[in-house]
């Protein structure tokens, strides 16, 4: 049988960092072929060249067995599609506006909106979907935006499906759905790519997984010739390496290291982010956070450090109150942060190591003379750190612009670890970092839980939240649905369904 | 990691490139300034050459360009401190009228009573104090309210220019019916090497300030990254209004040289241009002190040519604001960096 798709020999390259590397690539059609991969294999770059997004630089692509080359446009006339990581939605128009966007049927310069709206309508339906074509974007939930982008794609009639890491932002429950829906456009004769590093989806919905490894293909498996096992190791290319939990004994504090009490906070449009949250957590203590991103997590951590006040509530640290405290208050009396974004708001990359590291105790005696810095000195303090922290690819001018996510994340460790925190609020620590990394990261947390740090794990990550965590809470718009004491006896499943609003008594403990 | 390395190396090659971008700004203008004389009938290397004569011919040229680098300096050194911290101070002009007003009353007011230096310190003081006072106020609208800082200096330099007019003309501040002031102001003058001495030093001193104090660090992290400045404890308000105040004392110094020093009173619209030439000199000086003292030496050169021009017929003395704007214009795109086509790939990698 003749592939719909063949792409030969695609190499890209930006700038010096070769992200397609003679990548030979097939698509039957009907089958859902699967693309797994670490960040930064070039999974991403790939697709976007097969949706005319990227020229490849060489290499060509045969779609029925003819050479083609075209841009978006072509893309779209050629029937492929893609779901963006981040949608590529206008916030502000009605889902049947956005649906219609790319492909409007005009008489005489007007829209055709009521054909359009049966049509919309029935796809909504089929995808049980519950709004209507009328409903705002702006006011679906992540999940639902991500059904219209997929509508969007049927709507223009697409033949091969590009999903990008499309599950990343759903519950269990929801990727269900959409495996559901996944089956039925593959029913259709619809070709589907679906891009995942989450190894357990991959095997459950794959006729075919290919496996890319810094811009290269690695591996391609047969359908029911493959195990978890097998992709990841061909995804790391390395023997199988396991990820650290924590199953250390260390016992936990009776002591509180910081409470929260019916914490409230409401953003610009006065509307609820966070809703009477409430915790404790004690000495060598780590308390998960888990929850769809979104769902008031940022806004939370924000709360507990001075970046925001909360609009209600109070936050006690070491039997004080830090409710009103400023920033450097919340810090200097002992807290740590691993914020999310570490390029916005973790590092100044302009700035050196030395200025990154020293930033807010400037003023220590180590570092100040009188108001002057003491640049020797603290480019020692810096070269320790570099050592103690396995920092590599530090440039001899100790610039930072251009290291690697995961040696980034070493100095924003390094920084908040030598600070000696009480407490360490790590938020999604290992996302988008190799597998090397993330064990550096989690070792470095269950270290500190050992020296008695209280550590706050906010993560979306439901393996990480699992694996880790000494106790979790899951956070649903803003509020919490419920506690888990008993980690070792939680599945992903019954942390879901916490995740989709259930709440704890209608689920039970371990369910 | 090769590809780590590699792309390290890229990033330091663009920086490095980069910093030859100004010279070329400079070239590229004066080409394509030359050309519009060459279309207009003129004669463009005459112009030049009478443009050189006039800044460096003679004793007393080079005495006007350090005149004129002085004030660009200055403004530019203000300018770029408050650029480093996020807050695009535009509004120079009217901080040097406002302080002008400011001296010219404490003149009339006391000018007969008290003795020189205490009447100069005098004026130093309640200029720098309002001068200050309206830098810090687009900069506090801007934290509190998220007002846009540019349009309100701009506005907030027509208000305060058409101010100056109306109280010079219609009050006791100018001469009848002059937007002049009356007064002359009897301070001696100072020497102009001697000035071009002190300007060094505050310039010196505020290269070290920036590089080598905890001041000058926060300031510097607060500009490259404000988000994570205030994650890492930082007061960023409290920075940025502080720097914003410092940097309207140095525009009214500025204005307090200029009216003391060089035109003994406070003569309607007298500093126009005087920001936006500071903007580029900045601008081509990458914000770097060195930088900043070229650029400013370039900008006043040109300004004390164009006196050397107007004698001479070969070309008119608007071929300098011509030349101005070119600057101004290539040293704001990277001109280099789009010739070499590393802008098109530089694209996000994902």
């Amino acid at each position: 049988m003749r592939p719909l798709v063949e792409m030969k020999g695609i190499t890209k390259e930006f700038t010096s960092v070769v992200a397609n590397d003679g990548v030979d690539f097939e698509l039957f059609s009907g089958e859902v072929h699967s693309l797994v991969g670490e960040n930064g294999a070039g999974k991403t770059t790939l697709m976007r060249i097969l949706y005319g997004q990227y020229e490849p630089d060489e290499g060509e692509i045969l779609i029925d067995g003819n050479e083609v080359r075209y841009n978006i446009h072509g893309a779209i006339k050629h029937g492929i599609a893609m779901v963006h990581q981040n949608f590529m939605q206008v916030e502000e128009l009605s889902i049947l506006e956005n649906v219609i966007l790319a492909n409007m049927d005009t008489r005489a310069g007007f829209i055709l909106r009521k054909k359009a709206e049966t049509r919309v309508n029935e796809l909504l339906v089929r995808f049980g979907v519950n709004a209507k074509p009328e409903t705002i974007v702006a006011h679906l939930s992540v999940g639902e935006r991500q059904w219209i982008e997929i509508i969007k794609a049927v709507y223009v009639g697409a033949r091969i499906l590009i999903l990008d890491e499309p599950t990343a932002v759903l519950t269990p429950q929801e990727t269900d759905k959409l495996f559901a829906i996944i089956a039925e456009l593959k029913k259709d004769g619809t070709s589907i790519v679906f891009i995942s590093h989450k190894l357990r989806e991959v095997v459950a919905i794959s006729d075919r997984v290919s496996v890319m490894r810094k811009g290269k293909m690695t591996g391609t498996f047969d359908s029911g010739n493959f195990t978890e096992t097998d992709i990841a190791c061909a995804m790391i290319g390395k023997q199988k390496v396991q990820l650290i939990q924590n199953n250390s004994d260390f016992s936990i504090g009776e002591e509180a290291v910081c409470e929260a009490s019916g914490l409230w906070y409401f953003d610009d449009e006065a509307l609820p982010v966070v809703r009477d949250f409430s915790f404790s957590i004690h000495k060598g203590e780590i308390l998960g956070i888990g929850g769809v991103e979104g769902n008031g997590q940022s806004e939370l951590v924000d709360l507990l450090f001075g970046m925001k006040k909360p609009s209600g509530g109070s936050i006690r640290f070491m039997g004080t109150d830090i409710t009103d405290a400023s920033i450097s208050e919340c810090r200097n009396a002992g807290i740590g942060i691993i914020p999310d974004d570490r390029i916005r708001v973790g590092l100044s990359i302009p700035s050196t190591l030395d200025e990154n590291l020293i930033c807010g105790i400037e003023e220590n005696g180590k570092f100040n003379h009188n108001g002057l810095l003491r640049l020797n000195s603290i480019r020692e303090y810096a070269n320790e750190l570099v050592d103690t922290f396995d920092i590599r690819g530090v440039a001899e001018d100790h610039q930072i612009a251009g290291m690697s996510g995961g040696n980034l994340q070493k100095i924003i460790l390094a920084r908040e670890i030598s600070r000696g925190p009480k407490l360490l609020i790590a938020a999604q620590p290992t996302r988008g970092l190799d597998i090397g990394a993330i064990n550096f990261v989690r070792e470095q947390l269950l270290h500190q839980k050992e020296m008695g740090t209280a550590i706050l794990l906010i993560t979306a990550d439901l393996e990480e939240l699992l694996s880790l965590s000494d106790r979790i809470l899951i956070m649903y718009e803003g509020g919490c649905t419920g506690e888990v004491s008993d980690v070792a006896s939680a599945t992903e499943g019954s942390l879901g369904l916490l995740m989709g609003g259930i709440k704890i008594s209608e689920v039970g403990q371990g369910a | 990691m090769n590809q780590m390395i590699e792309k390290v190396r890229h990033i330091r090659r663009i920086q490095y490139l980069n910093s030859f971008n100004p010279i070329f700004a400079v070239l590229i203008a004066f080409l394509v300034s030359g050309l519009m004389v060459l279309l207009s009938g003129g004669s463009p290397i005459e112009a030049y050459i009478a443009i050189a004569r006039g800044a460096f011919g003679s004793m007393s040229s080079i005495m006007s360009t350090i005149r004129f680098t002085l004030p660009l300096l200055l403004l530019a050194i203000a300018f770029t401190m408050c650029n480093k911290c996020g807050y695009f101070n535009i509004g120079q002009e009217g901080q040097m009228y406002a302080s002008a007003l400011t001296i010219t009353w404490v003149q009339i007011s006391f000018g007969n009573s008290l003795p020189v230096p205490i009447l100069f310190l005098l004026m130093l003081v309640c200029g720098a104090v309002v001068g200050g006072l309206v830098s810090l106020l687009p900069a506090y609208l801007k934290l509190k309210f998220g007002v846009n800082e540019i349009v309100m200096g701009i506005l907030l330099n027509y208000t305060i220019l058409r101010l100056s007019d109306f109280l010079l003309q219609n009050t006791a501040l100018g001469k009848p019916h002059a937007n002049t002031s009356m007064s002359v102001f009897y301070i001696p003058s100072i020497p102009t090497p001697v000035l071009a001495v002190i300007a060094c030093l505050i310039v010196i001193v505020y290269a070290f300030i920036e590089k080598k104090t905890i001041p000058g660090y926060r300031l510097r992290m607060v500009g490259s990254n404000p988000i994570f400045a205030q994650f890492s404890g930082l007061n960023k308000t409290k920075i940025v209004l502080v720097v914003a105040m410092l940097s309207g004392v140095l525009a009214s110094l500025t204005s307090t040289g200029e009216l003391v020093g060089i035109y003994k009173c406070f003569y309607y619209n007298y500093a126009d241009g005087l920001g936006f030439s500071a903007m580029t000199a900045a601008l081509i000086g990458k914000q770097s002190v060195v930088g900043m003292l070229f650029g400013a030496l370039l900008l006043g050169a040109l300004q004390s040519g164009a006196i050397g021009l107007s004698v001479s017929a070969s070309a008119s003395p608007e071929i300098v604001i011509l030349v101005r704007g070119f600057v101004m214009l290539f040293g704001t795109i990277s001109v280099l960096q789009y010739f070499m086509h590393e802008r098109r790939k530089t694209k996000e990698i994902s």
